[in-house]
């Protein structure tokens, strides 16, 4: 039988308030990390977008606070099945390394994607269900944990029937004579619903609010450490609340586990960077946003009356938002490095909704990715008093390479680099000449993604290197050039035409200072047409 | 300072510093206007012949052709100006240098070319010596000239003269010819506007050196687009002495005829023409003041090219 979610909870309560928890249980455990995130699963499927931004916050939160080193951590974005199943292989080499040492060890793996008809989709390829779950029942590391943020994932402990124990169902002793041994998988839902993702928060619901918990949110005890138990109760919680009105129904997280022996399984250690945002026991209940520079949700911290919370974030700007029935609770704060800020109520002040920093426009991607482009642009100087024959009109090949959501939500900066040439004749001395060109530019638009259609606007530096040699051996003309900076505005739009291509339109007008021999204001247009891969 | 002018300040700052080169359509115009030896140069096909198997004319016109060519040397550092960027950019103007002459050590020279505001299709330019370290005002003029432009490579009309004399008079030596004579001033008129392209020269020497003489050499050429030429020139009878007026026309081949009348002595206002073949060789030959045993006439006058007259 599989162990509801509700009743899980109730066991996993009555196990927790069993259950001593000690970091010093947690200490001498090797821990091993496979977090893997998979936006496309094959052409059946819609893409996902917040996937791989998922898996980089599940990464991130294990090598910072949850003891995985850095070198036993394996983050896979848009990975193969056979990729992943290659990552899990090279763990299970370590961890085997490590047990000859005598070392305990654990395997946290994560996935978030598409998992369809009993398969993890990854891309184009597809990895049983029931493989994967074999391969992690069998590796030779003592405690496994799974975790899958995908629709019906729930499949995936379906089949397990053990772990209905009361307590101490969930603690996990890792030293010992009573050492845990076994699995644990969590999945973001049941066998027959879909794992929904949020525009509003950047994520799957369910890893953003198990982000969370493991940041501190779920620190339910108050010690600074977030158990597994506490990690799933929260984001089971904050889960099923959030989508309980949505238009695809409540998603209601699952788990299910095989152990031996017992314990508690300490996932991440809040206070050992001390480090982040620190709510004191007066601080008003109610579930507070905390939103960095780049608009992101870094943190959704459900606060209750007379507790404190500790939330471990990294050094930067959040704004913090509380929601009250008529109004938001909206400040500032600052997390200097190595420093744990006190959040005080007089920082916040009353706004109104239309102020919300937390706004979720459309289905758009908040992961940092880059994408690089090839193509072709065609460019045009407006016809000049010194006659038009001084730049010719050329055709360039071009190559950008962008990067998005990294300075901002939406906002992309772009390196770009053309060359081209042309012929030309000076019609007032009727001297032919090869012209040739060479741009390389910098630009930042602001673009509105859709499903399809992506439209930006934005500005752009261009460095233009021009020169022109003439052709015929009687005019003697020595070569010439220019050079000089360009400042213009451009607009276009995406047409995504696979998962990860995009058919790229734009058109761009350029200011374009002239002074040989004068001082000419000049300008020009381009179009262009490339095709847009992202990496 | 508004922010929003500030900010075209710095855009407009930025641009500057950032523009740079010599792309210059402009620059290209002046360089234009500079006259070029090869447009002026007379070409006719070479003899491969000795002088005394040539047509008599033939070689004298061969003679002038390489006289003539030979007074245009001087626009050899023009063709050389062609090939630089303008030194300096100044309103309507352009200069190149100064540099320090190569064969006169302690002078340099300059190349100054201005054009009409109100006329742009019109240049002037001046080629300069002055010694290295002079002020403004000691540069010396060798050539002067103007082109007006009518569009096209090197179309246009055009004049410079030559100048020796203050050069020579500022201590700026300047050597005889290989038969030593030495160079007083050459005038120039030419039009490159279309065919037939003409040049009109005139030409002063001091003949073997002596400053208290002249000597006056006149020349005007013409050429056609299909090579096609003539030459106008004046001569002496080497057998009477008589000053001759010759007009000279041959084909892009070679084959040619020239005219020369007698304008005094024996024979006076009778012509001799003679024609020659793509060889050079005599075909037909009437001089009516040939002396015996030469005979007055030789060869067949059908064999003459027809060619207009220039």
């Amino acid at each position: 039988m599989r162990l509801g979610p509700k009743l899980a909870l109730v066991a996993l309560l009555a196990a927790v308030t069993a259950a001593a928890s000690s970091t010093a249980r947690a200490q001498g455990l090797r821990r091993f990390a496979i977090v893997a995130g998979n936006d496309t699963g094959g052409g059946d499927t819609r893409s996902l977008l917040y996937a791989g931004a998922d898996a980089r916050k599940v990464h991130d939160i294990l090598t910072r606070l949850g003891g995985v080193r850095q070198e036993d951590a394996t983050l896979l974005i848009g990975a193969s099945a056979s990729q992943l199943l290659s990552a899990i292989v090279a763990v299970e080499m370590q961890a085997a390394e490590a047990k000859r040492h005598g070392e305990r060890t654990a395997l946290f793996f994560y996935y978030s994607g598409h998992a369809k008809d009993g398969s993890l989709r990854l891309g184009e390829t597809r990895l049983p269900i029931d493989g994967i779950k074999a391969r992690i029942a069998s590796s030779p590391v003592d405690v496994r944990i799974a975790i899958f943020d995908s629709c019906k994932s729930g499949s995936m402990t379906t089949t397990r029937t053990k772990g209905a124990r009361k307590a101490p169902a969930f603690e996990i002793q890792a030293d010992g004579p009573r050492d845990a041994k076994g699995v644990v998988i969590l999945t973001s839902s049941t066998s027959d619903e879909d794992s929904q993702e949020s525009d509003a928060i950047g994520g799957s619901y369910f890893s953003h609010h198990l982000a969370s918990g493991l940041l501190g949110g779920a620190d339910r005890s108050g010690d600074g450490r977030v158990t597994l138990f506490e990690a799933y109760a929260y984001a089971y919680d904050r889960t099923v609340a959030d989508t309980a009105e949505s238009a695809a129904g409540a998603q209601h997280p699952t788990f299910s586990y095989d152990l031996a022996g017992n314990g508690d399984l300490v996932l991440t250690d809040v206070a050992v960077r001390h480090e982040g945002v620190y709510f004191p026991r007066e601080a008003p209940s109610g579930v507070y946003f905390l939103v960095d520079g780049k608009g992101f949700v870094a943190a959704e911290i459900s606060k209750a009356d007379g507790v404190d919370r500790r939330v471990a974030l990294s050094p930067g700007h959040y704004r913090v938002k509380r929601r009250l029935p008529d109004r938001l609770r909206i400040g500032d704060i600052d997390v200097p490095r190595g420093q744990m800020v006190a959040l005080a109520e007089a920082r916040l002040r009353d706004a109104p909704f239309a102020d919300d920093p937390v706004k979720g426009a459309g289905r758009v991607d908040l992961t940092s990715r880059w994408s690089l482009g090839a193509g072709a642009t065609y460019q045009s100087v407006f016809a000049a008093p010194s006659g038009a024959s001084l730049f010719p009109p050329t055709g360039m090949l071009a190559v950008d390479l962008s990067l998005r959501n990294f300075l901002r939500k939406d906002w992309v900066w772009s390196l770009d680099l053309a060359a081209g040439s042309a012929n030309g004749v000076v019609t007032s001395v009727g001297a032919p000449f090869k012209f040739s060109e060479i741009s390389f530019a910098s630009s930042l638009v602001v673009e509105w993604p859709g499903r399809i259609v992506t439209p930006y606007v934005g500005g752009r530096l261009a460095m233009l290197l021009m020169g022109r040699t003439f052709t015929d051996p009687q005019s003697a003309y020595p070569a010439q050039f220019f050079s000089t900076l360009s400042p213009g505005l451009v607009g276009g739009a995406a047409f995504r035409i696979m998962d990860h291509t995009s058919l790229v339109t734009r058109g761009r007008l350029h200011y374009l200072f002239y002074n040989v021999g004068e001082d000419l204001s000049l300008g020009y247009w381009e179009l262009a047409a490339m095709v847009s891969y992202d990496l | 300072m508004t922010s929003k002018s500030l900010l075209s300040t710095l855009v407009l700052l930025a641009a500057t510093l950032g523009a740079c080169g010599n792309y210059s359509n402009e620059d290209l115009e002046y360089m234009n206007a500079i006259p070029a030896r090869d447009d002026m140069s007379a070409n006719m096909p070479r003899s491969n012949l000795l002088p005394a198997n040539e047509a008599e004319l033939s070689r004298d016109t061969h003679a002038v052709v390489k006289a003539f060519n030979g007074a245009l040397d001087f626009l050899t550092a023009a063709d050389t100006i062609r090939t630089y960027q303008p030194t300096t950019r100044i309103t309507d103007g352009r200069i190149w240098g100064p540099v320090p002459t190569d064969d006169h050590p302690g002078w340099q020279w300059r190349f100054r070319m201005t054009r009409a505001p109100a006329a742009p299709e019109m240049f002037s330019y001046w080629f300069e010596i002055e010694p290295i370290g002079g002020t403004e005002a000691d540069w010396i003029p060798f050539i002067n000239g103007s082109f007006v432009t009518t569009g096209g490579a090197r179309r246009g009309m055009g004049h410079f003269f030559m100048g020796a004399d203050d050069l020579r008079n500022a201590g700026y030596g300047i050597g005889p010819d290989g038969d030593g004579n030495v160079f007083k001033s050459l005038d120039v008129m030419y039009s490159t506007a279309a065919y037939p392209i003409s040049v009109s020269m005139v030409l002063v020497l001091y003949p073997k050196g002596d400053l208290t003489n002249m000597v006056t050499i006149t020349y005007h050429y013409e050429q056609q687009a299909n090579g096609q030429a003539g030459m106008e020139f004046e001569g002496t009878d080497s057998t009477t002495g008589a000053s001759l007026g010759v007009a000279s026309r041959w084909l892009a081949t070679g084959r040619g005829v020239a005219e020369a009348t007698a304008k005094d002595g024996t024979g006076a206002g009778t012509t001799w023409t003679e024609c020659w073949d793509d060889s050079f060789h005599s075909v037909y030959d009437n001089k009516p003041w040939a002396i015996a045993p030469a005979l007055v006439t030789t060869g067949d006058p059908a064999l003459c090219p027809e060619i207009p007259s220039l």
